[in-house]
C-alpha cells in the first residue's frame, strides 16, 4: 500500500509538472498540454525506477 | 575565555569567506578571489586562531600540532571518489559518442506519442533521472541538444521556449547532484542518518515540481515583459519572423502570442520526410556510443538496485569506464577529460572549512546562534524553532555558492546537531526528533544542491545565461523561485507524509499530502498568474519597471511565507505517533505563522543577495 502512494504521488506530480512545463512553453491546445502531462509520467515513473 | 572569543571569530571569518565574494562594491566583486582558495584561506585563519586559544588557555604542544590533522581528518573521502568516479564514467561517454547517441534518442522522442511538447518536459526534468555527481555534466551533453533545437539551429522551438527550457533544464541539472546515487550531495546526509537512500525520493519529488515552478516564473513572470530587450538570443531566419518584422515596435504580450502560434505551427507530424531527415541529419551517433550508453546504464541501474552484490558505486563506476574505453579504444586523456575540477576542490574546501569550524568551536557558536535566532523575543514575538528553520533550510540558496557542496559540507553538522545525537558536539540544541531532522535535511540538501543553478558567481545558470545572451542573473530569480516554493518545502512535505509513514501507512497522511500539495500548486500559479507585471501595462515604461521590482518581492514574500508554513506543517504537525511534537509549548497555529514570518524573510533575502 505504502509502495502503491508513493507511485501515485509521484504519477500525479508528474503528470501535473509536465502540464505546468508544456502550459509555460506555450503549447496551450488539449493535444500540446496532453502530451506534456504524458512526458511528466514518463520522467516520474523513471526517477522512482532509478 | 579565549575559547568562546576563538569560536565566534571563526564564525565571523567563515561567514566573511562565505559572503565575500557575492559583495559588489562600485561594481568590482569585493574579494576577487576564487571561492575554494578564499575558503583554504580561511580554514588556515581558523586553525591559527584554534592554535591561539589553546595556548592561551594553557594547552600543551601535542595539542597544538594535532589540529591540522584533526582538521585533515574531516575530508570525507567517499563522495570525493564517487565523484571522481562518475567525472571519468562521463568523460568515457563523451569520448564515445554515449551523449550523442542520448542526443539521437531524444530527438526521435519527437515521433512518439510524446510529441514536441513531452520530449521538451522529458528534456527540462531528464538531469535527475540519471543523476550525475554534478549537474553540470547532464548540462553540458543536454545543452547542445537545445541548441541544435532552438532558433539558431533547426529552429523546431522558439526564442521563448529555449528560455524557459534552458532555465528550466539549469535548475534541474543543480538540483540533480542532491539525489545522486553516485556521490551526489544527499550521501553525506543518508551517512548522518545511516540510511542510504533514504532522502532519495524526497529530493526528487521537489526536484520534479521545483523544475515546473521556475518554467512557469520564466515564462509567466519575466519572458513576456522584456524578453526582446534582455535577451539577445538571435530569432533566426525562421517562420517567427514571417509578418513580425516589427518586433520591436509590438507589445511583448503580443510577441508572446505569436510565439504560441508558432509553436503551434511546429508540430512534428506537420512536417515533411526531407524536412525530418535535414534534423535527423543533426543527430548522429557512432554504433560504440549506444553500447556504451547501454553499458552506463547497465552500470548505474546495477549500482542502485545492488545488482552487482555489494559492490562499492566506484568500483562499479570505474569496472564501467574501463569496458567503455576498451569497447571504444579510449586513450587515458580523453576519460580524464570528463573530470571537473570546480565541484572536486569545493567539497575539499569545504570540508575543510568545516574541520577548521569543528576545532575552532565555529559549530558550537553558530548552533548558539541559531539557538538565539529561535529564542529572541521582541515584545513576546519571535521566530521560534520553526520560524528558525524555515529560515535556515533556504540558507544555501540566500547565500548561493558556484558548488552547494561547498556550504553544505561545512553546515550538515549543525543541522545533524538539531538532532537527537547532539552529545558529539556541545552546546548544540537538540530541537528536533529523528524524524523531524530527516525532513529538514531533505529540504536543506535539495535547496543546497539546487542553489548553484542560480549562482552569479559560477553557477550552472550562467551557462544557460551564456547561451541565451542574457543579462547576468536574468534567470537566477526564476530559480530562485522554483527552489524556494518548489523544491525545499515539498521535499520536506514528501519526506513527511510519503516516506517516513510508510509505517504505519494511513489514508489520513496520504490525503493530507494531497491537499497541501493542492494548496501549492493553486498558490504558485495563482501567485504567478496574478502578480504578473505584464499585465498591468502592455509597453514597458520606467513605472513598469518599478512595478516589476514591487511584483517581484510581493511574489518572493509570499512564496516563501507558504514554503514556510508548509515546512512547520512538515516539522510540527501533531501526529498519533509523537515523532513530530513541537518543541515547548507553543501551540500549533503559532508555529505556522512563526513559519510564515521566517520563510517571508528567507524570500526577502533571496532576493536581497
Amino acid at each position: 500500500m505504502s509502495e502503491f502512494a508513493t507511485w501515485l504521488a509521484f504519477l500525479f506530480g508528474g503528470a501535473i509538472s509536465g502540464l505546468i512545463i508544456a502550459y509555460a512553453m506555450d503549447f496551450r491546445t488539449r493535444k500540446g498540454l496532453l502530451q506534456g502531462a504524458l512526458g511528466g509520467v514518463l520522467v516520474a515513473v523513471l526517477y522512482l525506477l532509478t | 575565555m579565549a575559547a568562546e572569543v576563538v569560536s565566534i571569530l571563526s564564525l565571523i571569518v567563515f561567514i566573511f569567506c562565505v559572503l565575500g565574494p557575492l559583495l559588489m562594491v562600485g561594481g568590482r566583486r569585493l574579494i576577487p578571489l576564487p571561492l575554494q582558495t578564499l575558503l583554504v584561506l580561511g580554514s588556515l585563519i581558523n586553525i591559527l586562531l584554534a592554535a591561539l586559544g589553546k595556548w592561551i588557555d594553557g594547552g600543551n604542544l601535542s595539542e597544538l600540532l594535532s589540529l591540522p590533522s584533526a582538521v585533515g581528518s574531516n575530508v570525507i573521502l567517499l563522495p570525493i571518489m564517487a565523484m571522481a568516479g562518475g567525472f571519468l564514467v562521463a568523460g568515457a561517454l563523451e569520448g564515445s559518442g554515449g551523449f550523442a547517441a542520448l542526443r539521437v534518442v531524444i530527438n526521435k522522442m519527437r515521433g512518439t506519442p510524446l510529441g514536441m511538447a513531452g520530449t521538451l518536459v522529458f528534456i527540462a526534468q531528464f538531469a535527475t533521472i540519471f543523476a550525475m555527481p554534478c549537474g553540470r555534466i547532464q548540462a553540458a551533453a543536454l545543452l547542445p541538444v537545445i541548441i541544435t533545437l532552438g532558433p539558431e539551429g533547426v529552429r523546431l522551438i522558439t526564442k521563448k521556449q529555449m528560455v524557459v527550457l534552458v532555465t528550466a533544464l539549469a535548475v534541474n541539472a543543480a538540483a540533480s547532484c542532491g539525489p545522486s546515487q553516485i556521490g551526489g550531495i544527499g550521501q553525506i546526509g543518508e551517512g548522518f542518518l545511516q540510511q542510504l537512500g533514504l532522502l532519495t525520493n524526497a529530493q526528487e519529488f521537489g526536484i520534479m515540481i521545483g523544475t515546473a515552478f521556475t518554467a512557469l516564473f520564466i515564462s509567466l513572470f519575466i519572458t513576456r515583459f522584456d524578453m526582446d530587450e534582455k535577451i539577445r538570443l538571435s530569432e533566426g531566419p525562421s517562420e517567427l519572423s514571417v509578418g513580425t518584422s516589427a518586433t520591436s515596435g509590438r507589445s511583448v504580450g503580443a510577441a508572446a502570442a505569436e510565439d504560441a502560434a508558432v509553436s503551434e505551427q511546429r508540430d512534428p507530424s506537420t512536417r515533411t520526410a526531407e524536412e525530418e531527415a535535414e534534423i535527423a541529419k543533426k543527430f548522429k551517433a557512432p554504433l560504440v556510443g549506444y553500447i556504451s550508453l547501454g553499458i552506463f546504464l547497465l552500470a548505474l541501474i546495477g549500482a542502485v538496485f545492488n545488482l552487482f552484490g555489494k559492490t562499492p558505486i566506484t568500483t562499479t563506476l570505474l569496472v564501467a569506464t574501463v569496458l567503455i574505453m576498451v569497447i571504444a579504444r579510449l586513450s587515458i586523456r580523453q576519460v580524464i577529460a570528463g573530470i571537473i575540477l570546480h565541484p572536486i576542490t569545493a567539497l575539499v574546501a569545504g570540508f575543510l572549512m568545516a574541520g577548521s569550524l569543528a576545532v575552532s568551536g565555529g559549530f558550537e557558536a553558530l548552533s548558539n546562534l541559531l539557538r538565539w535566532l529561535a529564542e529572541f523575543k521582541i515584545l513576546g514575538i519571535g521566530l521560534g524553532v520553526a520560524g528558525m528553520i524555515a529560515l535556515f533550510v533556504q540558507l544555501e540558496t540566500i547565500m548561493p555558492m558556484p558548488c552547494g557542496r561547498i556550504l553544505a559540507a561545512a553546515l550538515l553538522p549543525v543541522v545533524v546537531a538539531m538532532g537527537p545525537a547532539s552529545g558529539w558536539l556541545p552546546g548544540a540544541s537538540g530541537l528536533l526528533s529523528g524524524d523531524q531532522l530527516a525532513c529538514v535535511l531533505a529540504a536543506f540538501i535539495v535547496n543546497a544542491a539546487a542553489s548553484c543553478g542560480p549562482s552569479p558567481i559560477g553557477g550552472i545558470g550562467t551557462i544557460s545565461e551564456g547561451m541565451v545572451r542574457s543579462e547576468i542573473g536574468y534567470l537566477r530569480n526564476a530559480q530562485s523561485f522554483g527552489i524556494l516554493v518548489g523544491m525545499t518545502p515539498l521535499a520536506a512535505l514528501t519526506m513527511r507524509f510519503l516516506v517516513l509513514t510508510h509505517n504505519p501507512f494511513t489514508l489520513r497522511n496520504l490525503g493530507l499530502y494531497f491537499g497541501l500539495l493542492a494548496v501549492v500548486f493553486i498558490f504558485s500559479f495563482g501567485v504567478v498568474k496574478l502578480i504578473n507585471p505584464s499585465r498591468f501595462k502592455k509597453r514597458r515604461t520606467p513605472t513598469q519597471e518599478r512595478e516589476q521590482n514591487v511584483a517581484t518581492w510581493i511574489t518572493f514574500l509570499l512564496g516563501g511565507a507558504v514554503a514556510g508554513v508548509m515546512m512547520s506543517i512538515a516539522l510540527f504537525l501533531p501526529d498519533p505517533s509523537g515523532l513530530f511534537a513541537i518543541a515547548g509549548t507553543t501551540p500549533f497555529l503559532t508555529t505556522l505563522a512563526q513559519g510564515a514570518v521566517g520563510g517571508a524573510i528567507a524570500g526577502a533575502l533571496l532576493l536581497a543577495t
